[in-house]
């Protein structure tokens, strides 16, 4: 093909009408797209950032460290990792996003990394100051709303730990305590402590617990009595889940190992057709 | 309408975009040959070639509302072909097949200094050798640069990497091209 032929070659295809120019509003809309998903992206990083700090602050999470290594576990086990993954995905995922676009593709990565960092970390920082994620937790937990959705967030903070376990005691015997958690009332053996309880144990003191769950009790290695507005979506959890059930997690059944013991003793005031008559 | 030597290719593109297409003829006379250079370090077959030079320039022509006006257009449509002829070698899992010319040899001679490691009379095919065997990552910058006489700044636009970057892979692909020739002469 000579100069010459492929200009004529590709102007006949121009002028025929066979190759048209794409609209400018095709690549106008596909800017539009690309900014719009740049900015939710952000946006949701900087909201689950918020959420994330929340969590830590207003659960028991942290105080587990006040244990020192024995409440390590506790601590790994209660730690939001769903979330912290969240913000770092969509951090990458912006950063991907970004280096598609007009203005930052020929940048470093480290750098529009660090942009978008700072960014979301403000971002954040400002939400936490709006009380949205505390109007979200309030959300999620009340009623059927589009406020559900949120449950996956702040659900985990609910959840029966292996390692650590915190509540209001409703009651004290000299070798166990009851604790009221938002899964129920939960019975801790504090037979064998490590070290003595606290002097101003008593019920109604907002407790934080380390140790071992075991079959039957919590075998508790060490109790701390916190301050009262410690935790405070736990305590809210004790008050919002008063039957231990918690919307959109498995229910706890108070007594089921003591039922499964006795499974074939049916109770004398028992009025269904029982299998085991 | 006519265009004048003066008229920038930013300013033509504009006539294009919103006065008249068949301007477009202009653009095609300014960059078939500068893209034709460039696609022989990807195409040997001359077919091939003037095919992939027809597809570029109408892509570039459906694709011209994509270009901004406020940048160069040299490196836009040159991005154009790099991703053609990539798209191509892929479709059709060929291996590069680069020939040099005689200036093209002394240019990279003198910026290696491997000259004299090699048979007098075989510059050019060990030297097209060993840029078929470096990495894409290294060879493009590398034709870009010494090749096509495009900038750091250009070769950035091209190739959609940081100016520094494009430094790095240029260093590094000199070092591994040097590396490449200088096994190939061990062996012989």
């Amino acid at each position: 093909m000579t100069t010459n032929n492929l200009e004529d070659k590709v102007m006949t295809e121009i002028k025929s009408g066979r190759v048209k120019l794409r609209s400018k509003y095709i690549f106008l809309a596909e800017k539009l797209g690309l900014g719009s998903a740049l900015a939710l992206t952000v946006v949701l990083a900087a909201v689950i950032l918020s959420v994330t700090a929340f969590y830590l602050n207003a659960s028991e999470s942290m105080w587990y460290l006040g244990f020192g290594h024995r409440g390590l576990g506790a601590f790994l086990e209660s730690f939001p990792y769903q979330l912290v993954l969240a913000v770092v995905g969509l951090v990458l995922i912006a950063g991907i996003i970004l280096k598609k676009t007009s203005f930052a593709y020929n940048k470093p990565f480290g750098y529009i990394s660090a942009i978008l960092i700072a960014v979301v970390i403000i971002g954040g920082t400002v939400l936490g100051f709006t009380g949205l994620s505390r109007r979200m937790e309030d959300r999620a937990f009340s009623g059927r709303g589009a406020g559900q959705m949120f449950r996956p967030m702040f659900s985990p903070a609910f959840d029966e730990r292996e390692r650590g376990m915190a509540g209001v005691v409703s009651s004290i015997t000299s070798s166990s305590l009851d604790i009221q958690t938002p899964r129920g009332i939960k019975s801790v053996n504090i037979a064998h402590l490590s070290q003595p309880l606290p002097d101003n144990m008593a019920t109604g003191t907002f407790v934080v617990v380390v140790g071992k769950n075991e079959d039957k009790a919590f075998e508790a290695e060490a109790v701390r009595v916190v301050d009262q507005n410690a935790a405070p979506m736990i305590q809210r959890g004790i008050k919002r889940f008063k039957d231990g059930r918690i919307p959109g997690m498995m229910p706890p059944v108070p007594g089921l190992p003591a039922l499964l013991d006795n499974a074939n003793t049916p109770p004398s005031n028992c009025n269904c057709p029982c299998m085991a008559k | 309408m006519r265009i004048s030597d003066t008229t920038t290719d930013e300013e033509l593109i504009q006539k294009v975009r919103e006065e008249d297409r068949e301007l477009y003829g202009e653009v095609i006379r300014r960059y078939q040959t500068k893209l034709r250079h460039y696609l022989r370090k990807f195409f040997r077959d001359p077919d091939e070639l003037e095919d992939a030079l027809q597809e570029i320039f109408i892509r570039a022509y459906r694709n011209l509302y994509d270009f901004n006006i406020n940048r160069r257009f040299a490196p836009w449509i040159y991005r154009v072909a790099h991703n053609e002829a990539i798209n191509q070698i892929k479709k059709k899992s060929s291996r590069y097949a680069i020939s040099l010319e005689e200036h093209e040899i002394d240019v990279l001679d003198k910026s290696l200094s491997v000259g004299e490691q090699m048979d007098a009379g075989k510059v050019s095919q060990q030297l097209g050798e060993a840029l078929s065997q470096l990495k894409d990552k290294y060879r493009e910058p590398l034709i870009l640069h010494y090749f096509e006489d495009r900038s750091y700044e250009e070769i950035a636009d091209i190739m959609r990497l940081p100016v520094g970057t494009v430094g790095t892979l240029l260093s590094r692909g000199k070092q591994r091209l040097k590396e490449i020739i200088k096994k190939s002469y061990d062996n012989q």
